[in-house]
């Protein structure tokens, strides 16, 4: 077996393989038994690893100061986690104009109005890494996505498994938009989904969802500026969304919020 | 359960992580221990840099990875010991343990650089990305080297079969 070869399987045990990589890795161990010994002794041994680095840390008495230094990081980690003061009394005046100029809140109509929180100064890790995406994949039209037409629908079953929660692809037909195709993204927040969709006129939209963090609170739709591109994000309890396009075209603002009363 | 409960319960099933890793890395409890304290010491004082949001578990096992790799000489790395697992609180399967046993004694014939990566995936909390992220190498060397060593663990495991099969012949 080539080293590469090895390498697939490796992927392929670990679950880190898409549906067709891993469909090609079935088919080659089914027809070639050498190989087929060789991946049932990586998956023995990576068992047997598994329960044996269980079994080592299992018993043994508690140590004290290590609970005690458990304790005061979960105290200092829950401060960092709890939702600072609002934005218009405290990072306006901490941080003065600055932040108007990175990243400005637009106003977002009656929804916006009825739901608005304050927010802390800085737009969540997954919005950027989503708005970063969708300039580099959903808005080129040459490069083919990943996932097309029929195998759309594996691919969210994949998806979800990579994410750790169910994730679909929404119907945007009311906006005249049609899922063109979809990307897992490996982000440093962690996997991404990806779906890309077109209007009538050919514009570009993204709607990226990844994980919810089970420490982080749930936020309302915030919508904001970049530019040329507008962001619609908000939780729920199970995912973080991203919709973005570009400004002058279909409102993001009106699709985001349509999606929030949907999912 | 309120968030703070939720976090400490997390945080204690990250700290017996860390634990099982703080132990292949330097194969004796007591160093193993002291690893994990400095790794939590580390934490609180960078709490403020932790991005909430961004994966806990991660950011611990790098804090106590870049410890031991950067103070490698405070921390007693026993070369001479070998990662042996504790006597069983209950009965449990001799020939079950015996193969346990040998497969962590085929781990302990490996280099590190082969070692962590096998490690930090047979935990079964980390993908290859957050692995590569901990052990602060490029995806493709993760990749390479956790194939290379498992490959070397397969052949150590297939040698200690054939030794064993002699004996019995």
């Amino acid at each position: 077996m080539t080293h590469t070869a090895t390498i697939d399987v490796n992927a392929y045990l670990d679950g880190e393989l898409g549906p067709e990589e891993a469909a090609e890795i079935e088919a080659r161990l089914a027809r070639d038994s050498e190989a087929r010994i060789r991946f049932e002794a990586l998956a023995r041994h990576k068992d047997h690893l598994g329960e044996a680095l269980t079994e080592l840390a299992a018993s043994g008495p508690v140590n004290l100061k290590t609970a005690r230094l458990e304790k005061r990081l979960a105290a200092a980690l829950h401060r960092r986690m709890s939702p600072r003061r609002s934005f218009a009394s405290v990072a306006w005046i901490r941080h003065g104009f600055q932040i108007a100029a990175s990243c400005a809140l637009v106003a977002f109509g009656w929804w916006g109005h009825a739901n608005w929180s304050p927010r802390s100064s800085a737009v969540p890790a997954y919005v950027s890494e989503a708005v970063g995406a969708h300039r580099v994949f959903a808005e080129d039209m040459v490069q083919p996505v990943e996932f097309t037409g029929a195998a759309l629908a594996g691919a969210t079953e994949w998806f979800s498994n990579k994410i750790g929660t169910e994730v679909t692809a929404p119907d945007l037909s009311d906006f005249d938009m049609t899922l063109v195709g979809a990307r897992l993204l490996g982000t440093r927040e962690g996997p991404m989904a990806q779906f890309i969709y077109e209007d009538a006129l050919g514009e570009r939209y993204s709607l990226t969802l990844a994980r919810h963090p089970d420490d982080t609170p749930i936020a309302p739709l915030q919508v904001i500026d970049y530019p040329e591109r507008e962001a619609g994000y908000w939780n729920t309890p199970n995912l973080d969304f991203t919709f973005v396009g570009r400004k002058g075209g279909t409102s993001v603002e009106d699709v985001a919020a349509t999606l929030v009363e949907r999912i | 359960m309120d968030g703070r409960e939720e976090l400490e319960r997390r945080l204690t099933d990250y700290v017996t992580s860390l634990r099982r890793y703080a132990l292949v890395l330097t194969r004796d409890r007591d160093a193993a221990e002291d690893l994990v304290q400095e790794t939590l010491t580390k934490a609180i004082a960078a709490a403020e840099s932790w991005q909430p949001g961004s994966d806990m578990r991660v950011w611990l096992f790098r804090i106590m990875h870049n410890t031991h790799v950067s103070d490698r000489r405070r921390h007693r790395v026993r070369e001479d010991a070998k990662l042996l697992l504790p006597e069983p609180v209950q009965e449990s399967d001799p020939t079950r343990r015996l193969e346990l046993q040998q497969v962590l004694d085929a781990l302990d014939q490996l280099p590190e650089a082969h070692r962590l990566p096998i490690v930090l995936v047979a935990l079964k909390e980390m993908s290859y990305a957050d692995a590569a992220r901990t052990l602060d190498v490029p995806l493709g060397t993760f990749y390479s080297r956790l194939g290379r060593g498992r490959e070397a663990l397969r052949k150590i495991m297939n040698g200690v079969k054939s030794t064993k099969l002699k004996l019995v012949v």
